[in-house]
């Protein structure tokens, strides 16, 4: 509190300035105090102390102001270099022509003060006081002469009678005053004309010291009240005995016109006399008032200089700080407007601009704020997307991905960020197709949709892909928006209830007539067979055989439907596919058809998750449907199997491949070979490759098949691996 | 030489040191001159008393080159008449000073001497001017009635140089230099009757 207080004293203009005046004030009584000397006594110390205390009070503030600044220096505060330049400046300019005028100032009252005195003057003084003296010289020495005369006749008198005596001498003498003193100097008796006089005139001890040793006095004296007066004291000749050494004293007055000349001559010698001793204690004085108005003018000056140029520096150390302010962000500083001037104009200025800065930050950053949200928003909503959302700019570079695409594409996204689409077929060799279609489909420019089937890790995926070219604010950009979704479940579900549902009502509709037509055939051949003659019976024979073989025929045909349609719960377990092989090619090996079977199995064949009894019948229907084919054409029928793992990016799985050397697919069924009641052989259900297809995708693998170029048809299929079996082989 | 230098020295540094001078009360002048009261003694006559004193006054040499230009000097006996109280500070019964004011007569070539009650003397030399100066006969200094218990009273006597007399040009060189500083200690004796 206190320290505040002072540090408001030290630093505040209007204590300097009253110190100042005061200073100022008492210079000037103190310098009027040197000119009457009658008036100012104790002041005068009182002034000079108090100018003192007030010079001292300037030091301590521009000390304190010094220091204040040093700190400010130190601590590198902005303003406190232009500050102390400023400072500089200003001292420089107060002190400089102070310091001259001081020093003309003092030069000119030392010369000033010279010039008053003039040795001819002085000599004049000495001459005329000599002459004074010179003219009452030989006045005296007459006084002298008659005086002695006049003891002679005192020499006799007693003191009793003297005193008539001197009053005759007094007056013939002319003297103003006559005294008798005896012979211990007390006075005996005394004469002064009319006036009684009670305590005459005493000189001076040394006087009567002087006439004991016989030399006479004569000289003049300052008398109190009365002025200058003639003392003439002589010896009275001793006539009797017993009187001691007694002494006459008379006063003469000098005349009123030579007492007037003589006090005048005393008068000005001694003035004279004391100006000149005076003058250096006069110089000095003078001197030293001089010195304290310099030093009250050049305190009040680096006083002045300090308040000016902090009140000069403090807006643009503001500007400074508050410039430092914005370029670290803080927009929120707003600076005291300094005064009406151009300093104030500045900062006005400069409150104006960070006030706008700060309004278009605020803006933009609200505005961000709304965008991050939305995108969040838009992030949020993408990523609970079951469909995957990618989109890709002009240059087909991957621009957005959400997680679902990730998900249904089995790969992370992420790496491929602003890549092109094409790095995800070269690092993902099953996302080829996918890769393929979208490419060809964005040569269009134009909205699209295409089902993609794609073969991966996890099995076999078919995807519904839809790519819309960006419209609204984004077409311009050229960005294309691409949506697919994972439909396999849905297209096998899908397809196996339509195939289902076929399989159903053929089982219902044909089957069930089926049985009354055998037995009816059955019937008619064994009521009429033996009752007609022997060529109607071998025609009935022929007939019902036909029906009942047909019928036959069908009811297996009817049974291989509802056994697809069936689709009993799949039981998966990790099996070895090459001892699946071995076991089910063991039932074909001994038949006489002259069937050799090639096998090449992998001999590092990792476990597929999977049913046995389905792949069985897979196995069963593959190697059926080959033998059936070459039945018809080669006298060497031939079955090569082969198994291998392989691996495709991360994706791995076991592929088996079944070649035969027959007569291959026929072009026209190449398309739709795993449809059911497609079929090249005559006789056949057409359901043989149809379940295969439904065995192999319920497994999440893929069939396909096609011709070998040296002849003969191939199917390959593929089956994912059991995902912990390459740790279980380890 | 080395002496004066020293002696210059002394009086520029005490000019320097301007404040702290001037704020000494009692400054201890190490100068051959001063002033002393040798003795000092009271009596009752007529129902006044009167004081009789001798003062040895020993004249600087800046203030005797002053005297004789023609300065006059005044010197102040101060004279307390005090009595003492065990309880509290002496209480003061009555205060004097009288002032004598020294002066040399060019055209007589004497010295005078006056009393502030307007007595004048003339000397023929200054050291029997001094001497004067040194001898108060029968100052009166206080009334028998003032006093109402005269048994422990003492009587308190300080003379010296009084600064604020001399011509003002003076006056600072007689703050600041030793050589003015005149002053005796305070003289103590018993008020008698």
């Amino acid at each position: 509190m206190s320290l505040t207080i002072l540090k408001r004293l030290t630093s505040g203009p209007l204590s300097a300035a009253v110190l100042s005046v005061l200073l100022l004030l008492s210079l000037y009584i103190m310098s009027g105090a040197t000119e009457d000397s009658a008036s100012f006594n104790r002041q005068y110390v009182l002034l000079l102390i108090s100018i003192l205390v007030g010079l001292a009070m300037l030091v301590a503030m521009i000390a304190a102001n010094v220091f204040r600044l040093y700190k400010r220096y130190k601590s590198g505060e902005p303003g406190s270099l232009l500050t102390s330049r400023l400072l500089v400046v200003f001292v420089i300019i107060a002190v400089i022509p102070v310091s001259i005028v001081y020093y003309f100032s003092v030069d000119f009252l030392h010369r000033g003060i010279d010039s008053w005195f003039d040795v001819r003057i002085e000599k004049a003084l000495d001459d005329s006081l000599e002459l004074s003296r010179s003219t009452l010289d030989s006045r005296l020495r007459d006084l002298l002469r008659s005086t002695e005369q006049l003891a002679v006749e005192v020499a006799d008198e007693s003191e009793a009678s003297a005193i008539l005596r001197l009053d005759d001498l007094r007056v013939r003498s002319g003297a103003s005053e006559m005294t008798l003193f005896d012979g211990n100097s007390i006075v005996a008796s005394s004469s002064a004309g009319d006036k009684i006089v009670i305590n005459p005139n005493r000189p001076d001890e040394a006087i009567f010291s002087d006439i004991s040793r016989g030399r006479n006095y004569a000289g003049l004296d300052a008398i109190a009240d009365v002025g200058l007066q003639i003392r003439i004291m002589v010896r009275v000749p001793l006539i009797r005995a017993g009187l001691g050494v007694r002494s006459l004293q008379a006063l003469y007055p000098v005349t009123a016109r030579q007492k007037e000349l003589a006090d005048s001559v005393q008068e000005t010698f001694s003035t004279y006399n004391e100006l000149v001793y005076l003058r250096s204690p006069l110089k000095y004085s003078f001197t030293l008032i001089l010195t304290l108005a310099l030093l009250l003018s050049i305190l009040s000056a680096v006083w002045a200089a300090f308040y000016t140029a902090r009140k000069l520096v403090s807006p643009i150390s503001d500007l400074a700080k508050g410039t430092a302010a914005v370029a670290s962000g803080d927009y929120s500083k707003r600076l005291p407007l300094p005064a009406n001037d151009e300093l104030g104009f500045l900062v006005q200025s400069f409150n104006q601009m960070t006030r706008r800065i700060e309004r278009a930050r605020n803006d933009a950053e609200l505005s961000r704020h709304q965008v991050d949200e939305q995108q969040a928003y838009q992030a949020c909503v993408l990523s609970n997307l079951s469909s995957g959302v990618i989109t890709l700019d002009a240059d087909r570079c991957l621009q957005t991905f959400n997680e679902a695409a990730s998900g249904i594409l089995s790969v992370d996204l992420e790496p491929l960020y602003g890549k092109s689409i094409k790095e995800l077929a070269t690092l993902h060799s099953s996302l080829g197709r996918f890769v393929e279609v979208v490419w060809e489909q964005l040569d269009k420019h134009e909205q699209w949709r295409e089902e993609i089937t794609l073969f991966g890790a996890s099995g076999r995926q078919i995807l519904v892909c839809r790519g819309v070219p960006m419209t609204g604010a984004l077409e311009a950009s050229g960005d294309t928006l691409i949506v697919f979704e994972d439909v396999t479940t849905l297209v096998q579900a899908q397809r196996n209830a339509a195939w289902g549902e076929v399989a159903r009502r053929l089982a219902h509709e044909i089957k069930n007539p089926l049985t009354p037509i055998q037995l009816s055939a059955e019937r008619l051949r064994h009521k009429y067979l033996d009752t007609m003659d022997e060529e109607s019976s071998q025609v009935l024979d022929k007939s019902t055989h036909t029906i009942v073989q047909q019928v036959e025929a069908m009811k297996e045909m009817v049974n291989a439907f509802s056994e697809y349609a069936r689709a009993p719960q799949i039981k998966l377990e990790a099996l070895n596919l090459n001892t699946l092989i071995d076991e089910v090619l063991d039932l074909y090996r001994d038949e006489e058809t002259g069937l050799s079977i090639k096998l090449s199995l992998d001999p590092v064949m990792p476990h597929v998750e999977a049913d046995e009894g389905r792949l069985r019948q897979l196995l069963h229907n593959l190697i059926k449907n080959a033998i059936e084919a070459m039945q018809e054409q080669t006298s060497h029928p031939e079955i090569s199997i082969r198994t291998l793992c392989m691996q495709e990016s991360k994706c791995r799985y076991v592929e088996l491949r079944i070649d035969d050397n027959g007569p291959g697919w026929s072009c026209d069924v190449q398309s739709e070979l795993f449809e059911p009641y497609v079929t090249s052989k005559q006789g056949g259900t057409g359901l043989g490759l149809a379940i295969v297809k439904k065995i192999v995708e319920e497994h999440g693998g893929m069939v396909t098949a096609e011709d070998r170029p040296e002849g003969g048809a191939r199917v390959l299929i593929r089956l994912p691996v059991l995902h912990s079996d390459g740790q279980e082989e380890a | 030489m080395h002496e004066m230098e020293s002696k210059h020295l002394h009086i520029f540094s005490r000019q320097i040191v301007l404040l702290a001078l001037l704020l000494m009360l009692s400054p201890v002048s190490t100068h051959a001159a001063g002033v002393t009261i040798e003795k000092a003694s009271t009596r009752l006559q007529n129902s006044v008393y009167q004081l009789n004193a001798n003062i040895n006054y020993e004249l600087s040499d800046e203030v005797l080159e002053a005297l004789n230009n023609g300065i006059a000097v005044t010197m102040q006996v101060t004279i307390k008449i005090e009595q003492p109280r065990s309880y509290l500070w002496d209480q003061l019964i009555a205060e004097k000073s009288q002032r004598y004011e020294l002066k040399y007569h060019a055209l007589s070539g004497q010295y005078l001497v006056k009393t502030s009650a307007g007595e004048q003397r003339s000397y023929l030399s200054l050291a029997s001017a001094l001497r004067g100066l040194g001898q108060i006969r029968a100052l009166p200094i206080l009334e028998q009635a003032q006093l109402k218990d005269p048994q422990d009273a003492m009587v308190r006597i300080k003379t010296e140089l009084d600064t604020n007399a001399l011509p003002a040009p003076l006056r600072p060189v007689a703050w600041l230099s030793s050589q003015w500083k005149l002053s005796s200690d305070w003289y103590l004796c018993p008020l008698r009757y």
